[in-house]
């Protein structure tokens, strides 16, 4: 991790750095895409995609990690995005995480656009927010 | 080698005393002598009955190699393995003990046979041991997916059909269709995303409750660890350094080791509790928190020199004196609890800022 940052400083290259650990995606970069099912979900600079996550997936994500914090119980069930990926998923006419989504109902059941977030340089693709 | 006989005293369901592994190797083509890697030299440990037992340490420590010798797919250069009091053997003499040992592996991927059916990987064990007739193999596997959150239609397919957290339940059913009372998990999370793993360990802690079986868990993620060990074990260079409950370990990493690994685990500290109505989660985070690397200088594990005396950790040590150079230092009960055992001179000296 010291290594890619030390590269980054000294040759000033790009990184796209891929990963399903968003701690470390937090500690290494400074914008984040979520994707999922080959949609960008939710793309914003991480430290405010992390601390005030929109997407119903980018949420479930973060509560599925175990915390480290002062008061966290240990043994606790770890909270799940309930499913799995499937090929239907893949389908036109509807929300991708549809299936998955703890937010979803009727309206969702159409192609979704990623729309542009209040922020500066913050994306969403949900029409629940 | 004789039985244990305080077996009930200890409660153990897994006694490793003085075990041992070099790996001989030549350096170049015509080297005359042999070289000798301690992959693991001197571990001793026990896993007590129903416990989840974690075993930390960087990569190339001897972990992996540490769970193949307990599970004989290695054989071992010196020491003992005690499975329920008995010496475990290799060949036909340790097989029905051996059969109470499973081992379930990080990669999903490559774990599984991509000839073979899940029906018949999932079974396979279980009609290899006597268990089920291979006639009543279909039906087995299926109740055997069902245990884990599978579906009955995934029995027909192949592996490379499922997708990576199926393939690791598909691991998981392997293992428990012969009921073991020892799992070995080498870092059964590490190849998935968040949500799926997430899945998986609720999944382990569930038939853990169950079945009361022990777990051996390995893994390089402290925050799992915290999670799901009951105790920890870290290692470093084939030794162990550090063995304690986790609340301790947790509080106040005692070997200088620990804290450094304790002080580059990344997280979000989140300092209220996660809100649970899932609509913001708010975090603040202490300067502190930022990584720390693990300074590296000096050797590598595994490199030419042979270190025979001194603690093998001395060279990158924050806190080594000249004492660490010449003696090696003992496992010791270093805690008033008792709960804590630390190879160290100096234990619980903090790194300066």
């Amino acid at each position: 991790m010291k290594l890619i940052k030390d590269i980054k400083e000294r040759s000033n290259v790009g990184i796209i750095f891929i990963t399903h650990d968003l701690t470390i995606a937090e500690s290494i970069s400074d914008m984040t895409c979520v994707f999922y099912a080959g949609q960008v979900m939710e793309l914003g600079k991480t430290k405010e995609l992390i601390e005030n996550p929109i997407h119903p997936y980018t949420i479930s994500l973060i509560k599925s990690i175990p915390t480290l914090s002062v008061n966290y119980v240990p043994k606790q069930r770890l909270s799940t995005i309930p499913g799995f990926l499937t090929e239907d998923d893949f389908s036109d006419g509807k929300c991708r995480f549809y299936s998955r989504c703890f937010r979803s109902n009727r309206d969702c059941l159409k192609n979704i656009p990623l729309v542009h977030y209040d922020t500066d340089s913050r994306y969403v693709r949900c029409i629940k927010i | 080698m004789e039985k244990i006989t305080n077996l009930k005293e200890k409660n153990a369901i897994l006694t490793v005393s003085g075990l041992s592994k070099h790996f001989k190797y030549y350096k170049t083509l015509f080297d005359i002598k042999k070289n000798v890697i301690k992959a693991v030299s001197n571990v001793t440990f026990d896993v007590l009955i129903n416990e989840i037992f974690a075993v930390v340490g960087e990569t190339g420590c001897g972990k992996s190699t540490l769970s193949k010798l307990i599970t004989g797919l290695i054989t071992k250069t010196s020491g003992t393995v005690y499975f329920k009091g008995e010496p475990l053997d290799y060949g036909s003499r340790g097989r029905k003990l051996r059969k109470d040992i499973q081992i379930l592996f990080q990669d999903p991927y490559s774990s599984l046979n991509p000839k073979k059916k899940i029906y018949k990987i999932v079974s396979y064990p279980a009609v290899k041991n006597g268990i089920i007739r291979k006639r009543d193999r279909v039906d087995f596997a299926v109740s055997q997916l069902k245990n884990v959150g599978l579906q009955e239609n995934t029995a027909y397919c192949y592996p490379h059909m499922l997708s990576g957290g199926q393939r690791q339940r598909v691991g998981i059913a392997r293992c428990l269709s012969v009921n073991p009372e020892l799992l070995i998990l080498d870092e059964p999370v590490s190849a998935l995303d968040m949500s799926i793993s997430a899945q998986i360990l609720n999944l382990l802690m569930d038939i853990q409750e169950k079945t009361k079986m022990s777990y051996m868990f390995i893994t390089h993620d402290l925050k799992l660890v915290r999670h799901i060990a009951d105790r920890v074990c870290v290692m470093y260079g084939g030794k162990i350094v550090e063995i304690a409950g986790s609340a301790e370990f947790f509080s106040m990493p005692a070997h200088p080791y620990s804290n450094v690994l304790y002080d580059s685990m990344m997280s979000f500290d989140f300092k209220s509790k996660p809100d649970l109505s899932m609509k913001s989660l708010s975090r603040t985070r202490n300067e502190q928190e930022k990584i720390k690397p693990v300074k590296n200088s000096g050797r590598n594990i595994g490199s030419d020199k042979e270190y025979t005396k001194g603690c093998v950790y001395f060279d990158k040590c924050y806190a080594s004196k000249d004492i660490c150079r010449v003696n090696e230092p003992p496992m010791e009960n270093k805690d008033q609890g008792g709960n804590r055992a630390v190879a160290c001179f100096f234990p619980f000296s903090r790194p300066n800022p």
